[in-house]
């Protein structure tokens, strides 16, 4: 029996989550169920599942990912999207790559039509997905045949019932099904006893059965080939069918003269050319044969025909924010994906820190004892402080994972429109930043704006940032080349002592306020007390 | 060209008039041996002297900027017509020449009211770092968001050319960086003639 995936019966939206991840993913990359999630969650395509997600996220976690919906649910999409031949596995089973065929169906501007190639195209047996018994369908075929030869309605059990079809090519066969159901339609029990031993042979329970429908269903109602209705004509008893629409009679029109080239009916003479019209028949309007070769062929015999330089590919490096960026979704990736949570200090305890010794003692005291503390801070202490000064002054303030060199930033504030990089200085790394510390806050902006510009939203009216214990020595010197990095470059460097951040952070508890974020956009110089 | 930059070539002119112009014999250091053997032996000021006598004799009038000058940080100082090139030479380049360039040309375009079409960046490099190298991405960002040329020359190169009788000036966008890791074929074409160097070799071109 087939297997469908059940990613959900809203094709539309399965449509538009394959479109944003596409746009997400390059064909140069591959990317894996991790990356897939993070892409998602980030997007507000799916949610993030509580404290499984919140582990499971962590690459090479050792939690069970059987509980965590979200993973789960990126699995199901992916094995959905292998199916309709958008992407291929990639040296892993779940290394995941876009395939030509995917691409090119985010770029159609007929995508019901070249969905409904994609769901002919599904085909079994083929060399990609491994199917249990043996089998030879193509589904999607069967069931428009069927529709044409059951008075154009099917029922649910009966699409179940047609999912066990040995071999549709064989037209007795095919007849055979058809007149059994007919049959079963004025004999429901015998029907319900058949179905029953034909599912416990499988091991499949009647809910899972039912469950492999809904993709199909889904189908059906995105392509207008059936609708959900009642008939008490064609079954002794008024019965829940799947009735025919103006979809399916175009469809049949269209696909029940093609020759159907299945996989045991190819050589090795004649697989590129059969790949190649295929394909063509896929992605256009006019049709030559059924055969889809990214639903069938491996990649590696698919990259040999459509000559993909796959030693090119590498893997997709996840970014840190989506372009729809809102609220909700912080929440999640604030604790979720990128904090380093072994090393970062807990936002509360910094804030309850600071509240705590401001309700002893008056600023000046507060900014003594917490001063006297901080300079002992190693970078391990000092850049989540820094992350979690920003955070309580109401900004997204993230550190980079661990260990990651290209991202040579040390913090980062996502804004709702722009990115601010943050270049930092312990007070053991140095006491008094250097001119050094600019240069990097000007590379930081520069490496973000070339490298990132598509993933993240990132413009130069928004300032790079460089902190340290205290302001360069030679003040003038830092605050020359700061003026003649904005004349040139247009990027404004702004550069902060922790004393300066402090008394922010005092002002944002005692008067319970955050930052005026516009206020953030203007600021170029150096700010200290 | 600007009046403040004027005045600082002249300044730059007379402050290396009193620079040694002991001249680089190079007719033996196209032997990879002999060429690492002399870049063992040479203090990084030496070479920064040996470097920009070696571009001046090929059509480029380079200056050495003083050593501690705060308004100054390059290394050297170019100039072909109106155009100016801030010079970082580096045994084997590392992330500071390409930040040192984007300081130094801010300063240049600020400062001297230099237009940011004549500016552009020289990075003279002994060895080449690898492809795998943040070097090479970090001169691709600059190029890509400021576009400002950067230039990245063989010490090599150099040597090829004074010994052939080149002229730098002539060719210099031959090595505009172009993320193609090697200059082994621009030389040849420059020089019509095989390079004798074993591929990869570092002193051309980028290993893996």
């Amino acid at each position: 029996m087939y297997r469908f995936p059940n990613p959900g019966s809203d094709i539309n939206s399965l449509i538009n989550l394959f479109n944003y991840l596409n746009d997400k993913v390059s064909n140069k990359n591959y990317f894996d169920l991790f990356d897939m999630k993070e892409i998602l969650v980030l997007g507000g395509f799916i949610a993030s599942s509580g404290s499984v997600g919140e582990e499971a996220l962590k690459r090479g976690s050792n939690k069970d990912l059987s509980r965590d919906r979200s993973y789960n649910q990126c699995k199901m999409y992916a094995e959905t999207f292998r199916i309709l031949g958008w992407v291929q596995s990639y040296k892993k089973a779940t290394d995941y790559i876009i395939t030509p065929l995917g691409q090119d169906f985010c770029k159609s501007r007929h995508q019901k039509l070249f969905f409904e190639s994609c769901i002919i195209g599904i085909q079994t047996p083929n060399n990609i997905i491994e199917t249990k018994g043996d089998f030879n369908q193509r589904l999607f075929l069967t069931f428009l045949k069927a529709f044409n030869n059951l008075n154009g309605v099917l029922s649910k059990d009966e699409l179940i019932y047609l999912m066990f079809i040995e071999d549709d090519t064989n037209e007795d066969i095919f007849n055979s099904y058809v007149d059994e159901i007919k049959y079963f339609r004025k004999n429901p029990k015998e029907f319900e006893k058949e179905l029953t031993i034909r599912l416990e042979k499988r091991g499949i329970s009647k809910t899972t059965a039912q469950n492999y429908t809904r993709f199909p269903i889904g189908c059906f109602k995105y392509l207008n080939w059936a609708n959900a209705s009642t008939d008490n004509i064609n079954y002794i008893k008024k019965q829940n069918v799947f009735k025919i629409d103006s979809g399916a009679t175009e469809a049949i029109k269209i696909y029940s003269n093609l020759p159907d080239i299945r996989l045991a009916d190819i050589s090795s003479i004649s697989i590129n050319e059969i790949a190649l019209k295929g394909y063509k028949s896929v992605i256009s309007t006019k049709k030559e044969i059924i055969f889809s070769p990214f639903q069938v062929l491996d990649f590696k015999t698919n990259s040999k025909i459509f000559n993909i330089d796959n030693e090119k590919i590498e893997k997709y490096q996840t970014e840190f924010l989506p372009i729809n960026f809102d609220k909700k979704i912080k929440t999640n990736t604030n604790n979720i994906l990128f904090v380093d949570k072994s090393k970062s200090e807990d936002n509360n305890k910094t804030f309850k820190e600071i509240e705590n010794i401001l309700i002893k003692n008056d600023q000046n005291k507060a900014l003594e004892v917490l001063l006297k503390k901080y300079e002992k801070y190693d970078q391990e202490n000092f850049y989540p402080l820094i992350c979690n000064i920003f955070k309580i002054l109401g900004f997204d303030c993230q550190l980079p994972q661990h260990g990651v060199n290209a991202k040579r930033w040390d913090a980062i504030i996502f804004l709702s429109d722009d990115t601010i990089p943050i270049e930092i200085k312990s007070p053991r790394e140095e006491k008094n930043l250097g001119i050094k510390s600019i240069r990097q806050a000007l590379e930081n902006k520069i490496v973000l704006l070339s490298r990132h510009k598509k993933t993240i939203k990132i413009t130069k009216d928004s300032p790079t940032f460089s902190i340290g214990w205290k302001i360069p020595k030679s003040r003038s010197e830092a605050d020359e080349l700061i003026k003649d990095i904005h004349k040139t470059y247009e990027i404004k460097v702004a550069m902060f002592d922790v004393e300066f951040l402090l008394k922010l952070t005092f002002e944002a508890i005692l008067l319970n306020k955050k930052l005026d974020t516009n206020s953030i956009y203007d600021l170029i110089g150096i700010y200290d007390e | 060209m600007s009046k403040k930059l004027n005045n600082l070539l002249k300044i730059l002119e007379n402050s290396n008039a009193n620079i040694n112009k002991k001249k680089l014999d190079t007719t033996q250091l196209v032997e990879e041996k002999i060429l690492l053997k002399y870049l063992s032996k040479t203090s990084s000021n030496l070479l920064k002297i040996d470097v920009s006598n070696l571009m001046s004799d090929s059509g480029l009038k380079t200056f050495v900027t003083r050593t501690g000058d705060n308004n100054l940080r390059m290394d050297a100082l170019s100039t072909i017509g109106k155009n100016v090139y801030a010079v970082e030479i580096e045994n084997l380049a590392n992330l500071d020449s390409p930040r040192n360039i984007l300081d130094s040309l801010a300063v240049l375009h600020s400062r001297y009211e230099i237009s940011k079409g004549c500016l552009g960046g020289i990075i003279v490099v002994s060895t080449f770092p690898s492809k795998r190298s943040e070097f090479w991405e970090v001169v691709n960002d600059i190029q890509r968001v400021t576009e400002l040329n950067i230039y990245i020359i063989p010490l090599y190169a150099l040597i090829i050319l004074k010994n052939e009788n080149c002229r730098l000036s002539n060719f210099l966008d031959a090595f505009k960086f172009n993320q193609t890791f090697s200059f082994r074929k621009e030389l040849e074409e420059i020089i019509d003639k095989k390079i004798e160097l074993n591929y990869p070799n570092k002193l051309i071109e980028a290993e893996k």
